[in-house]
């Protein structure tokens, strides 16, 4: 395989990117949540993730993605623990007790947030 | 049966971490494990080491190009991926200078209030005081920091927060924070206040620093 297929590969996954604009107000949520799922996981394998949950809709791009944990990380939402893995070290992340209950609460609040947008866009077919 | 990179191999990805500048102890672990991560995934679909390196490359570089942020400086650049995490922290700090100065500078030039003689000998000794011992904790933090060489994000901010010494070097010419009609000069009182919001900043960023070399140390012990 030459570069020139692995970059259409890389361009195809940016093509949603209004979508992307849309997701990047949910990041810390979703970390959360895939780490409720999950017990334990590295920024590698949530990106990997996501993508396979979304069937490739939503991409996390790095560059977001270890600032998103990091700050977590220092709100007391996630604890870290490092392994060796092959020649190199892998940090995990995992839900602290305050992380779990603030998923939930997140996660309320994400569907409070869906629930509003919902009426605001499609009226019509409101569920009440 | 999945590929792993070889010592050579994850070295020259370690290098390349090092050339682009991003070798901060608080991302270099998860960086160096991400993009091996993504050399491997591509190995597995067939891909050279060569390619797969490059193409990996092609999707990280725009993540390390250097840039500058309103909030530490302009003046001031690191890796996209750095500055944006060090932006994160620094925000909120960014709006206590903005509140310690011009808080103070409203409030002192709006409402006018006389002080007596105690008063005035009380507040001039309190802004004398605590601005000599900012500045004296604030050159401590740089001297320990310049002389620690491990890179931080914190590292990184703390460089950007030394011109802010200059606030607490005028305070020391400041005799007097009282007009002759005994009413407090909101300006000189905004920049003490200034000055002892970059001195907590520093003390902030400079525990941080030392905070994650020391579970850096022990993270690569255990």
């Amino acid at each position: 395989m030459c570069l020139d297929s692995i970059n259409n590969q890389n361009t195809r996954l940016h093509i949603n990117m209004g979508n992307q604009k849309l997701f990047k107000g949910s990041l810390q949520t979703i970390i959360l949540k895939l780490l409720a799922q999950n017990d334990k996981m590295y920024g590698y394998e949530i990106t990997q993730k996501v993508k396979e949950l979304t069937k490739g809709e939503l991409k996390i791009t790095e560059g977001a993605l270890y600032p998103a944990l990091h700050k977590l990380e220092a709100d007391g939402l996630l604890d870290v623990e490092v392994a060796k893995v092959g020649n190199r070290l892998r940090k995990y992340y995992k839900l602290t007790e305050h992380g779990t209950k603030e998923t939930a609460n997140k996660l309320v609040e994400m569907q409070e947030f869906l629930k509003t947008m919902q009426q605001l866009v499609n009226p019509k077919f409101s569920l009440e | 049966m999945t590929m792993e990179l070889t010592i050579t191999q994850t070295q020259e990805i370690e290098n390349y971490i090092k050339d682009k500048d991003v070798d901060y102890i608080d991302l270099k672990i998860e960086l160096l494990d991400h993009i091996i991560s993504d050399v491997e995934h591509l190995i597995n679909k067939g891909f050279s080491f060569e390619n797969a390196f490059e193409s990996t490359k092609q999707k990280w570089n725009k993540h390390f190009r250097s840039s500058s942020s309103l909030y530490l400086g302009f003046q001031y650049s690191a890796s996209k991926i750095v500055l944006k995490k060090a932006v994160k922290e620094f925000r909120p700090f960014y709006l206590l200078y903005t509140l310690s100065y011009f808080l103070p500078f409203i409030i002192f030039t709006k409402i006018s209030v006389e002080f007596n003689e105690n008063t005035m000998f009380a507040v001039n000794t309190f802004f004398r005081i605590t601005t000599l011992l900012a500045l004296l904790y604030v050159v401590f933090i740089i001297f320990k920091v310049i002389f620690s060489k491990v890179k931080t994000t914190y590292r990184f901010i703390l460089k950007t927060q030394y011109l802010g010494i200059s606030l607490l070097i005028i305070a020391q010419f400041v005799s007097n924070y009282f007009d002759t009609s005994g009413q407090i000069n909101g300006i000189f009182v905004g920049f003490s206040f200034a000055g002892l919001a970059i001195t907590y900043t520093c003390h902030h960023f400079y525990k941080k620093h030392f905070l994650e070399i020391a579970k850096n140390k022990q993270r690569l012990s255990s």
